[in-house]
């Protein structure tokens, strides 16, 4: 019994300490508005102008999902740094190289990662909260977390289901946010009662949105149990 | 009789009582504001006409002293674009100005910098000054009294073409003498 | 007994710990930009209802709220709620269902309370998904003051749902030549209600607003000598001189107001070089920041007040600075390009936005302070020109020529949304986007 205790008590504090101190994400360039950051890397022959005005750089949509219910809202593009490179920029002053280099291979890691599903590995980003016990066998930052194929096509789909709800002007997703939510899921995807923010991103407005954004996706996918289910909201999964 | 008012004070502080504990469990009370801060009656922004006749001068200068300027012959020196150097033939019209001024040491001068329209507005105050500056240190060296001199900026904002051209930007950018009263 | 309890107890304990046992749905790039909003009809408590004020206050509200973008209006016809506010005392609170279910984020009640004295409109704000009430407020004013009202309400909502107020109450001051002369004026974010600040006939440029709202600073030659720097307040009519202890021979031009309202900075011209100095509002304790040959103009300050962003030419063309508030730690920070000017703090304080020359013409772009990164924002190949950030750092007003003459445009950060809010009159020019009206 005392056996039992203390290898709780361990594991409680081995969880509450890995649940406090989070790796701090590599101090990264500042997104832009538009989510865009800057890779001006050639400049075109002087003289070449682009015909049409353009007021912002544009990153090519990666997903091509229709939302139906949001059709006043425009697919948020995304940045296709090979793209970029063919796109003549005469006026584009390019920056130092130094920079431009570090910019370049942080954009490339993460577009790389961009796609994964929330099982892939998070190198660069703070370990979400459910990486905090020993029991699945998953730190922050280590190899693929070991999920069985039903809850992984379920965090899909929760995924995409819960992003359709979700709202956010676009004053927020130039910044570094990230909440995380524990919901209560009943066997049919209903959320019971109300979600809970287990971490906060310092934006209250922001974690409001967060916790908005599931109680209308309620209901949800049906989970494979019932029961506690984490969420992590990022406005951009670039930066 | 004693009993009777102290029953109403009684009853007055229920009362009392009762409306304060409702008026504290109540919803809180709105924040209240006034639509337009600040001033009452007023619609906004007003600057009332100095009452000085201003029509066809350039900034409270009189049309006279650059009339003067012109019957004495003083000549408006013409820079390049960007530039506040004195050019050729900004140094031939500038001797011909200080033989003029030579004989006249009555005569106080307002040197006025002017750029064209491109540029910023605010980088055009500077390169203005900067040229009316050039032209009175020039003017100094040849031997104009400095007291004679005083110096002015207008920026872009005092055109003398009006025009999108470099016909007429380059007969913006000068620097144009007017006789002080 | 005692096992039985510890046993029940490490499960109670461990019951959260299941759940950070599942792997997280790790949500990310929301595509939805704009809210929804259900505005009803105020209630009226008069015996006989205004219906044009009731109807034109729901009206202003909507077109407030989308004008911020961050809002779209529901269709009331969709409603499945009632249409018009019964009363926000004594009666139960809104069926949420009922506004959730048409895919409202927001409804807006409220009652309009003729008095003698003026309109008190009292109004209630719910978050309908999460089903609480975000804001109780009222507003007072004249009769005539119906659709500031409704502004003021709209940058109400966005404030709930954001943090920041919207833009719809604000106002911008600029230059127009319309009549003749360079004078100041104000309008409204929409562009309406363009109304003049001075009429002094002579040579007006500059202004900026103080973070109160209420004064404009401004350089202006009405002297008749030197320009320097003039104060006008809301509703007085006549301007003050600024720092009146200089020499009305020495010039004076670009003033700005710190974030806190106390200090200025402003250009003033010292042996013939422009240099930047800050005072405080009274004048007083006028320190020099930058001793240079070169130009030095175009101070703004950063939202903290604690640096300023400047231009200078020491490099031999005009390119953007960054310098400490004391004048020290001077960087520069654009090195491409040969004409870089214009520049102006976001109110976040993450941008700088200026203006830069490519070819013949003006484009606008943004860095951030430390100069790494910079994007394009405004580039149509005509001079695009004088970047102003709104109160809410949401937009950027900018002057630009596309049309042939100057007029006054914004556009949202994200590229979005570009408006013409002058047109027809004039050349406008050098927009100072004011403060939001809660800010007062």
């Amino acid at each position: 019994m005392r056996r039992v205790l203390v290898i709780s008590l361990v594991g409680h504090v081995l969880a509450i300490g890995l649940f406090v101190w989070t790796p701090k994400p590599r101090a990264s360039l500042p997104a832009l508005p538009g989510g865009v950051v800057s890779v001006e890397i050639v400049s075109a022959p002087p003289g070449a102008r682009p015909a049409a005005p353009k007021a912002v750089s544009r990153r090519a949509p990666k997903k091509t999902v229709v939302l139906p219910d949001e059709a006043s809202a425009k697919p948020m593009p995304k940045p296709k740094p090979a793209a970029r490179k063919e796109k003549p920029r005469p006026k584009a002053p390019p920056p130092r190289q130094k920079t431009l280099a570090e910019a370049m291979a942080e954009l490339e890691k993460k577009a790389g990662a961009a796609d994964e599903l929330a099982a892939a590995p998070r190198t660069t980003r703070a370990a979400p909260a459910g990486a905090a016990t020993g029991a699945v066998g998953v730190a922050a930052g280590s190899g693929p977390r070991r999920v069985d194929a039903e809850t992984a096509g379920w965090l899909r789909r929760a995924r995409i289901h819960v992003r359709q709800s979700w709202v956010l002007p676009p004053g927020f997703r130039t910044q570094d946010l990230e909440t995380h939510v524990s919901v209560r899921l009943d066997g049919g995807g209903r959320v019971v009662g109300e979600p809970r923010v287990t971490r906060r991103s310092g934006n209250p407005w922001y974690d409001d949105s967060v916790v908005r954004a599931l109680e209308k996706a309620s209901p949800l996918p049906a989970p494979p149990d019932a029961g506690e289910w984490p969420f992590v909201f990022r406005p951009e999964d670039i930066l | 009789m004693m009993i009777r008012n102290s029953t109403g004070g009684m009853r007055l502080l229920m009362v009392a009582v009762l409306a304060l504990g409702l008026a504290c469990s109540s919803d809180e009370g709105p924040d209240a504001e006034s639509a337009r801060g600040g001033s009452t009656g007023s619609t906004g922004w007003d600057d009332p006409v100095t009452g000085q006749d201003m029509d066809g001068d350039i900034a409270g200068r009189g049309p006279e002293g650059a009339a003067a300027a012109r019957r004495m012959g003083l000549k408006t020196v013409y820079f390049d674009y960007d530039r506040s150097a004195i050019r050729e033939d900004g140094r031939a019209a500038l001797r011909a100005n200080y033989e003029i001024l030579r004989g006249r040491p009555d005569v106080r001068v307002e040197l006025q910098g002017n750029c064209d329209e491109r540029g910023s507005a605010e980088y055009n105050f500077a390169l203005g000054e900067r040229r009316a500056k050039a032209v009175r240190d020039y003017l100094v060296r040849l031997g104009v009294s400095p007291n004679q001199l005083t110096t002015v900026s207008f920026g872009e904002e005092n055109p003398s073409v009006v025009g999108h051209s470099e016909s007429a930007w380059s007969r913006n950018r000068r620097v144009d003498f007017a006789v002080l009263p | 007994m005692r096992r039985l309890v510890c046993v029940v107890g490490l499960l109670l304990a461990s019951l959260p710990a299941a759940a950070q046992n599942r792997p997280p749905v790790v949500v990310t790039d929301p595509n939805a930009r704009t809210f929804k909003a259900a505005i009803q009809r105020f209630a009226d408590n008069q015996a006989v209802p205004d219906a044009a004020r009731i109807t034109g206050l729901r009206e202003g509200i909507g077109s407030a709220l989308q004008l911020s973008k961050v809002f779209e209006v529901i269709d009331p016809r969709a409603f499945l709620g009632p249409d018009e506010t019964v009363a926000l005392e004594g009666v139960p609170p809104p069926l949420c269902p009922d506004w959730s279910q048409i895919g409202a984020d927001a409804l807006v009640e409220g009652t309009v309370i003729t008095e003698p004295r003026g309109l008190a409109v009292q109004f209630r704000i719910w978050d309908v998904v999460r089903c609480r009430r975000l804001k109780l407020k009222r507003y007072f004013g004249n009769p005539s003051d119906v659709d500031v009202i409704a502004r003021r309400i709209a940058d109400d909502v966005v404030e709930a749902f954001t943090g920041r107020p919207g833009m719809a109450s604000s106002e911008i001051a600029f230059v127009s030549d319309r009549s003749g002369r360079k004078e100041i004026y104000v309008m409204n974010a929409d562009g309406s209600e363009v109304r003049a600040a001075t009429r002094n006939r002579s040579i007006n440029a500059f202004p900026a607003w103080a973070p109160n709202g209420s004064e404009i600073i401004y350089t202006s030659y009405r002297l008749g000598g030197q320009p320097t720097l003039f104060l006008l307040t809301r509703g007085r009519r006549k301007p003050g001189r600024l720092l009146s202890k200089v020499d009305e021979s020495v010039p004076i031009y670009r003033g700005r107001f710190d974030p806190a309202g106390k200090r200025l900075a402003f250009v003033m011209s010292v042996n013939g070089a422009p240099e930047i100095f800050t005072s405080r509002r009274d004048g007083r304790g006028m320190k020099q920041l930058t001793r240079h040959r070169a130009i030095d103009i175009s101070p703004s300050w950063s939202p903290d007040g604690q640096r300023l962003t400047f231009v200078s030419d020491r490099a031999g063309s005009p390119q953007i600075y960054v310098m400490n508030a004391d004048g020290g730690n001077v960087r520069r920070i654009t090195f491409d390009g040969t004409y870089n000017t214009s520049p102006v703090w976001s109110p976040d304080g993450a941008w700088i936005a200026y203006e830069t020359r490519v070819g013949g013409q003006f484009d606008i772009w943004i860095t951030d302070p430390d100069g790494r990164v910079k994007a394009p924002l405004v580039t149509h190949p005509r001079s695009d020109e004088t970047p102003s950030w709104s109160p809410d750092g949401r937009w950027l007003a900018f002057s630009s020529a596309r049309r042939g003459r100057n007029d006054i445009y914004v556009m949202g950060i994200d590229g979005k949304n570009l408006r013409r809010l002058t047109g027809g009159e004039g050349n406008n020019t050098s927009p100072a986007w004011g403060p939001a009206p809660g800010a007062r």
